[in-house]
C-alpha cells in the first residue's frame, strides 16, 4: 500500500519510516504543502498523513485541496498536528481529514489505525 | 465736630444687631459657595484631564458632557456631541457579551476598548444621570495577542522534540528491531533531548534579556584571543569545514563581557559550519577602525536570498528551507546574538548570496572609546 508522509521535520519523517517499516507499505515523503500536493496527485496514495504547520501551503489547505478533486478525494488524510487545543481537530475536521494524531503520538497507534486502513482496502478489493 | 457718636437707643441697638447676624450668615453663604465652586472647579479639570474617556448623560441617555480623551477617541466634540443620544456618540460593537467590546469612531475606526459605568443619584437617591468611563485598551490586547502567538509557537517547537523522543522510544520499548536501527534511534532520541535542552537555555535568555535582568559584566578583553578559544572546539569536531582566521597584530583592547562575546562568536561560527553542510572554508576576520573593532564570519555555505534575509534576526524566524529545518535550531539564536551585540553598544549585520554563503558582521567598542565616553 502506498503511504505518503508529508512533514517538514525530517525526524518525524523517519519516525513514521521506522514506525511503519517493512514489505506492506510503499512509503513516499514530502517536506513542505506544494509537494505533498504534487506527490498525492502524481502517486496517488492510499494515505496522506499530514502535517499542519509546513512550509509553502499548510496541511490543512493541502487536505482541502485533495478532497476537492474528485482524482484524489478518495484519499484517506490523517492530520498531525503540534497544537492541541480543540479549535485546531476542528479545522482539520471541518477541512475534510479523516481522523488525526496529536504530537506527540503513539507511533503502534499511528502502525494500528494504517494497518486498519489496509485492512478495509483490502476488503474493498 | 462731634467728639463721639451719640449713644444708641434700644431699638437702634436691635436692628444693628440683626444686620450683624445677616452679614454673618451671608459671608458665611458666600465663602460656602466660594467652597462649593473651587470643588467644582477641580472636578472639572479631573474630568477634563483623566487620561481614560468619560461621558456624562441625562436620565434620557442623551449627553451632557465628554472629556478630551473621548472626543479624540470617538472623533466627537463635546459641543457636537452634546444633546445626541449616547448610543449614537459611543457605537461599541461586541461579538458576545462579555467579551471583547471595540468603539467605532465617527470616522469608522476600532479601537479595543473596556467600558464601565454607573449611575448618577441625586441627595434623595433619584437617577439623574450616568457616568460611563472608556478605557482603550489597544495596548493591553497587543500583548495578549504577542503573549498567546508566542505560547503557540513554543508549545510547537516543544512539541516537536518531544514527538521523537516518545516516537523512537516507544519504537525501542515494544518493537524488535535490528541493532543498527536501536542505535540511530537511540542517536534520534539523542539529538532530540538536545534540541530541548537548547529550546530552553535560549527561551530562558530571551526572558533574561526582555526584563532587563539580563546584565552585563564587561572588562578589557583581548578579542584574537577569545577567538581562538572559541574555535578550538570547532576546529576539534569539524571534519568537512576549514577554520582560518585573519587577526592583525595591532588590535586594541576591547570593552566587553567575555562569556557573552563568546556567545556571540560561537552562535556565529556555529551557524557557519551548520548552514554549510558541503564543508568549505569558515573564515573569522577582525579588522579595526579608529574606535571600533568589526569581526566578520565568513562561509561557503547555502546563504540566504534577500527575502530569506527579511526577518532573519526576529524571534522564532527560520527560513522556509529544508537544508534550514534538518540543521535543527530555535530561530533564537540570531536574536539572541543580535541583542547582545546591542547590548555591548554594537551592530549586527549580514549579508548573503544563495549558493555562495554567507557573511555576518558585527562591531564592538574598543575600551578606549568607552573610557573617553566617561564610562
Amino acid at each position: 500500500m502506498k503511504l505518503l508522509i508529508a512533514d517538514d521535520e525530517p525526524a518525524v519523517r523517519a519516525l513514521v519510516h521506522v514506525t511503519l517499516e517493512g514489505d506492506e507499505y510503499e512509503i513516499l515523503e514530502a517536506a513542505d504543502g506544494v509537494e505533498a500536493l504534487e506527490v498525492a496527485r502524481g502517486e496517488g496514495p492510499r494515505l496522506v498523513l499530514l502535517d499542519i504547520m509546513m512550509p509553502r501551503l499548510d496541511g490543512l489547505e493541502v487536505c482541502r485541496q485533495l478532497k476537492a478533486d474528485p482524482d484524489t478525494s478518495d484519499i484517506v488524510v490523517v492530520m498531525l498536528t503540534a497544537q492541541a487545543q480543540d479549535r485546531d481537530r476542528d479545522q482539520g475536521l471541518a477541512a475534510g481529514a479523516d481522523d488525526y494524531f496529536t504530537k506527540p503520538f503513539s507511533p503502534l497507534a499511528l502502525l494500528n489505525m494504517v494497518e486498519r486502513v489496509r485492512h478495509n482496502q483490502t476488503r474493498a478489493d | 465736630m462731634l467728639d463721639r457718636a451719640p449713644p444708641l437707643d434700644r431699638e437702634q441697638e436691635a436692628l444693628l444687631g440683626l444686620a450683624g447676624n445677616q452679614i454673618a450668615g451671608a459671608l458665611e453663604a458666600a465663602l460656602r459657595l466660594e467652597e462649593a465652586e473651587r470643588a467644582a472647579g477641580e472636578a472639572r479639570a479631573v474630568f477634563y484631564a483623566i487620561a481614560d474617556g468619560v461621558l456624562l448623560s441625562d436620565p434620557f441617555g442623551r449627553v451632557t458632557a465628554m472629556n478630551r480623551a473621548l472626543e479624540a477617541l470617538t472623533g466627537w466634540t463635546e459641543t457636537e456631541a452634546r444633546g445626541r443620544p449616547y448610543a449614537e456618540v459611543l457605537p461599541i460593537a461586541t461579538d458576545q457579551v462579555g467579551g471583547p467590546a471595540d468603539l467605532v469612531s465617527r470616522y469608522g475606526r476600532k479601537v479595543p476598548v473596556a467600558v464601565s459605568s454607573a449611575p448618577i443619584f441625586d441627595p434623595r437617591g433619584r437617577v439623574v444621570g450616568g457616568v460611563d468611563v472608556i478605557r482603550d485598551v489597544s495596548k493591553e490586547r497587543e500583548i495578549d495577542e504577542v503573549k498567546s502567538a508566542l505560547i503557540s509557537t513554543v508549545s510547537h517547537e516543544l512539541r516537536t522534540p518531544l514527538t521523537l523522543i516518545h516516537g523512537f522510544a516507544e519504537l525501542l520499548v515494544l518493537r524488535d528491531m535490528p541493532v543498527e536501527r536501536q542505535r540511530s534511534s537511540a542517536v534520534e532520541i539523542l539529538d532530540a533531548s538536545r534540541r530541548l535542552a537548547r529550546l530552553i537555555d535560549d527561551l530562558l535568555s530571551v526572558s533574561r534579556m526582555e526584563s532587563g535582568r539580563l546584565v552585563l559584566d564587561p572588562r578589557p578583553l583581548d578579542l584574537a584571543a577569545v577567538v581562538e578559544r572559541i574555535l578550538s572546539p570547532f576546529r576539534a569536531m569539524a571534519a568537512k569545514h576549514t577554520l582560518r582566521t585573519k587577526l592583525p597584530g595591532n588590535l586594541p583592547v576591547i570593552w566587553g563581557d567575555p562569556d557573552k562575546v563568546e556567545q556571540i562568536l560561537t552562535n556565529l561560527v556555529g551557524n557557519a559550519i551548520k548552514y554549510s553542510p558541503g564543508g568549505g572554508e569558515v573564515l573569522v576576520t577582525v579588522d579595526h577602525d579608529g574606535d571600533t573593532v568589526q569581526v566578520s564570519v565568513r562561509d561557503q555555505g547555502i546563504g540566504m536570498s534577500p527575502r530569506d534575509m527579511g526577518q532573519l534576526f526576529e524571534k522564532f524566524y527560520r527560513v522556509d528551507r529544508e537544508e534550514v529545518r534538518r540543521a535543527g535550531g530555535t530561530g533564537l539564536g540570531l536574536y539572541i546574538t543580535k541583542r547582545l551585540v546591542e547590548m555591548h553598544g554594537g551592530r549586527l549585520w549580514a549579508e548573503s548570496w544563495p549558493g555562495v554563503g554567507s557573511v555576518f558582521r558585527f562591531t564592538l567598542p574598543t575600551s578606549d572609546e568607552l573610557a573617553g565616553s566617561g564610562r
